[in-house]
């Protein structure tokens, strides 16, 4: 039993009713065949297991007896907790899932006057058409992107933008990262492990609840914990551990992602050794095309975009303080921003004005 | 009575004054600035234009608008002949009404301007079409059956909107593909509200898609579709992306906290509605004293832009003279009225900051006009030791924007010329068959009305191609 059925993706509610699906539950293993007014969506084959295995959307699908297939784009099919202030969101992109690659991200507008963000595609699941976003919330645009419910969706997203990883075909690699970064990090090191090279992570956050994505690495490779406060692992920085991993050499090629001093600190260690070293870089974006240049940063001494030339840069390149000072540009309106969203917009008014 | 007029009686007219918000008010909203002619206005303007047989206006126009017949009848209280006569000429009258420099195109042909003022063409062209954007009915559904060809156009700005329609209207299946998350391109991102209301906008979008237009957001073809992908699903391609990558100075300090290219600057505000912030997500920092560098329209609504976020001064700094300023004669001048400073004849050499790494001032050469530069406007030459330092704490930097790669690097069989522009025959098609393209891609930043002429003209071309495609 393989017949095909159809599939609606829409991004007007009002198409949601009028759109339908499939005529009876046998057909779990059936391809879908997904139509849509948004051919982000159009053309891809999934599985209806796959989606099935989405419990948003097969709250979706029942209506009066009959299953509807119909889900809104970027619905999000699924959301997890991965640390305090760490969450994983599975969001519906068939086109996205089946063509990104490691090391690319997506821009997402929650709705109407919501902030564009840029956000790493850490995970996807072409079967079931979706990517996976791990989001830390660090301020109003991130805070509202977790607390979405699954069948809830994201009104906006675009991608996949930026370049892949430069991949290496064979030898060893060091997989570094810190906090959110293993995110960044853990689709890097899945696609050196498919093509054999030798992967190796350590990966490192503020205490043992941080510390996410270390069962996903552990299946690719050996993994090294660290934490500040040594609740869990090694007590201590990644590159303390990195160090001890460069001094034993064999390592070819090092990924580091994480927060901007973290990078530095990799980058400047890797140097002593000579070991090539990418690093993802994180500006401020709006568009994500190279049209507004406001994720320009400095690598080897000229301007570079982030969202078109990178996200990834050779770590030695990187002018890493120019970055963090630019990172600091709207500290400001950040605070407004979270005092508004908390009720109170006088704040924000007075500080914006003044 | 009108139409009755003589010669002499139409001379004696003058030329009517576009009623305005009043410029200390409206330096402090984002409302828009030209109020629109009345009724009474209109017709005593159109009365003015003496119906020349050779009608030197319409050859200054880049797409060719019959404009007296519409004026004509306008003045004979046709209104709705007159715009008829103007929609079939111009898809998007309302726009180019605000936004096209007549002064150097129909306005400076007419042959009133010698011996007084011109025919206010592009105010009369605006309150035509305003009222017919007020009194049109739903757009017609196509007179043509459809053909079942498929075309895709990359890009909703002017161009991509203008090829969209046409192709609609002649029975293809036409899918817009827009990067960003509303269709306008610069219309929507760059030309600010106090000059072209986005509403409009919208609601022109709003009748393409009723027009059966498809238009997806968020695709940038490139990346989530290639060209050859766009190729293979697609009878046609129209490539109207723009000249979107802006040009940085390339002198010290250009990446200090409160340096912004015009297109950030803009696209926080217009797109992001910045200017609403805490109420909308998106931040701008609202300057003091903001220094913008350069001379051109992008400059005026930049300009303009931070006196409206409550800059004390706003200036601009542009290295030649008043008379070089390539802006529309219309935005120097509200900008002169608003308060705008102008520091002419000063280049550039360094934005400095203070030890925060944030814009304390921009550092500058004061320049004279030397002997003319190929283009044939007078090069700007330094004079030695002239240096002055212009206290700012917002740069922003209007210096011009070049073809964006994105897409026609992941294409390397499309020809482009040196600068990166795409390289187009007499019928604007590529050097890839089925693969057309106009617009700022083409040309380099230039203007609305050319862009549009560029999609009228693929609209053509393409459906020629495709009927061709299919008698073969
Ligand atoms: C290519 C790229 C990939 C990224 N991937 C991830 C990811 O997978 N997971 C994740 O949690 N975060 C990721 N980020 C960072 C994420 O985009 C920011 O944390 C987010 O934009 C903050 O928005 P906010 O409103 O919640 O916080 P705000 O209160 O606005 O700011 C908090 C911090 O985020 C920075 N920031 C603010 N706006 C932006 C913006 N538009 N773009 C980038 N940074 C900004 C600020 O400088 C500040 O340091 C990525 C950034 C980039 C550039
Ligand atoms: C601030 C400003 C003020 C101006 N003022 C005037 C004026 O007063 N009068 C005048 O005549 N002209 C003016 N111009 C110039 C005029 O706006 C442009 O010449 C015109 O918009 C060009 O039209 P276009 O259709 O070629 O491209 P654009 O309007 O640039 O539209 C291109 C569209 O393509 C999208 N795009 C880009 N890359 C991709 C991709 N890879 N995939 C999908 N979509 C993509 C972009 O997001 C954009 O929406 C101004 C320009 C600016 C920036
Ligand atoms: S040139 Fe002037 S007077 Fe003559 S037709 Fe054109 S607008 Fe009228
Ligand atoms: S985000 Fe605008 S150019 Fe990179």
């Amino acid at each position: 039993m393989s017949e095909e059925i159809r599939m609606f993706f829409v991004h007007e509610k009002p198409f949601f009713n009028s759109l339908i699906g499939v005529e009876d539950r046998t057909l779990s293993r059936s391809t879908v065949r997904c139509c849509s007014n948004n051919s982000a969506g159009l053309e891809s084959l999934l599985t209806l297991e796959g989606l099935m295995r989405h419990r948003a959307i097969a709250t979706m699908l029942d209506r009066s007896g009959r299953i509807q297939l119909c889900a809104e784009m970027h619905a999000i099919l699924a959301r997890r907790q991965l640390s305090p202030n760490v969450t994983r969101l599975d969001v519906l992109a068939p086109r996205i899932a089946q063509i990104r690659q490691p090391g690319q991200f997506v821009i997402v507008r929650l709705q109407e006057n919501a902030e564009r963000i840029p956000l790493t595609i850490a995970d996807a699941d072409a079967n079931a058409g979706s990517i996976a976003l791990v989001i830390q919330s660090v301020g109003k645009s991130t805070r509202e992107l977790v607390a979405l419910k699954p069948g809830e969706s994201i009104s906006d997203l675009v991608g996949p933008l930026g370049h892949p990883t430069e991949m290496i075909e064979s030898g060893a690699a060091l997989c570094v990262g810190g906090g959110v970064g293993t995110a960044v990090v853990h689709p890097i090191a899945q696609a050196l492990a498919r093509r054999g090279v030798r992967v190796a992570s350590i990966i490192g956050g503020r205490s043992r609840e941080w510390v996410v994505f270390e069962e996903e690495l552990r299946r690719l490779g050996p993994v090294e914990v660290c934490t500040d406060d040594g609740s869990y692992g090694r007590k201590g920085f990644v590159t303390d551990a990195a160090r001890q991993t460069l001094d034993a050499g064999g390592i070819d090629i090092v990924y580091a992602v994480g927060p901007v001093p973290m990078m530095r600190a990799m980058a400047n260690l890797t140097r002593s050794f000579g070991v090539r070293t990418i690093v993802s870089l994180n500006p401020v974006m709006i568009d994500g095309t190279g049209m507004c240049g406001g994720c320009r940063v400095s690598v080897g001494n000229e301007t570079r975009f982030a969202c078109v030339d990178g996200p990834e840069f050779d770590g030695h390149q990187v002018n890493f303080d120019e970055l963090m000072d630019r990172l600091s540009m709207y500290r400001e309106f950040e605070q407004q921003s979270i005092a508004c969203a908390d009720g109170d917009c006088r704040l924000g008014q007075r500080a914006s004005s003044s | 009575m009108p139409g009755k007029l003589t010669t002499q009686q139409r001379l004696r007219i003058r030329r009517q004054n576009m009623p305005e918000q009043d410029s200390a008010r409206r330096a402090a909203n984002f409302e828009e600035v030209n109020l629109g002619f009345s009724e009474q206005l209109a017709l005593l303007e159109a009365d003015r234009c003496l119906q020349c047989k050779n009608p030197r206006c319409v050859t200054g126009c880049p797409v060719g608008v019959n404009i007296p017949r519409f004026i004509d009848l306008l003045a004979k209280g046709k209104i709705s002949q007159a715009a008829q006569s103007l929609l079939c000429d111009n898809a998007l009258p309302s726009i180019t009404g605000r936004v096209c420099p007549q002064e150097t195109q129909c306005e400076v042909e007419c042959v009133r301007g010698a011996k007084s003022q011109p025919v206010a063409i592009g105010y009369l062209e605006r309150y035509v079409a305003d009222w017919a954007r007020a009194h049109r009915g739903p757009p017609a559904t196509t007179t043509t059956p459809p053909t079942g060809k498929r075309v895709a156009v990359v890009g909703s700005g002017p161009a991509g909107l203008t090829a969209a329609g046409d192709l609609a209207r002649r029975g293809h299946a036409v899918t817009v593909y827009e990067a960003l998350h509303k269709p306008g391109g610069v219309l929507v991102y760059g030309i600010p509200e106090f000059r072209l209301p986005k509403k409009i906008v919208a609601q022109e979008v709003r009748r393409l898609e009723e027009a059966g237009v498809k238009i997806e957001c968020n695709v940038v073809v490139g990346r989530t579709y290639t060209l050859p992908e766009l190729r293979e699903r697609f009878d046609a391609v129209f490539i109207a992306n723009g000249a979107g990558l802006p040009v940085f100075m390339r002198v010290p300090g250009e990446n200090l906290k409160g340096v912004y290219s015009a297109n950030e600057y803009l696209t926080r505000v217009n797109l992001m509605a910045a200017y609403q912030f805490p109420r909308t997500d998106t931040p701008i920092l609202r300057g003091q004293r903001v220094a913008v560098v350069g001379g051109g329209n992008v400059a005026m609504d930049s300009v303009r832009t931070a006196k409206r976020l409550g800059a004390e001064s706003a200036a601009i700094v542009y290295r030649r003279t008043r008379n070089e300023l390539p802006a529309r004669t219309e935005e120097v001048k509200h900008a002169e009225e608003e308060g705008v400073q102008f520091h002419f004849l000063a280049a550039p050499m360094e934005v400095v900051g203070n030890d925060k790494r944030w814009v304390s001032g921009l550092r500058c050469l004061r320049m004279k006009l030397g002997a003319p530069d190929p283009s044939g406007r007078a090069k700007p030459e330094p004079i030695p030791g002239s240096e002055f330092l212009l206290p700012c704490d917002v740069v922003v930097v209007a210096v011009g924007t070049r073809a964006n790669p994105l897409l026609t690097s992941t294409c390397p069989e499309l020809k482009l010329n040196r600068q990166g522009n795409v390289l187009v025959d007499d019928n604007g098609m590529t050097s890839l068959p089925g693969v057309f393209a106009g617009g700022d891609i083409v040309r380099g930043a230039a203007t609305v009305i050319l862009a549009m002429g560029d999609g009228k003209r693929a609209a053509r071309a393409i459906d020629d191609y495709l009927n061709k495609s299919t008698t073969i």
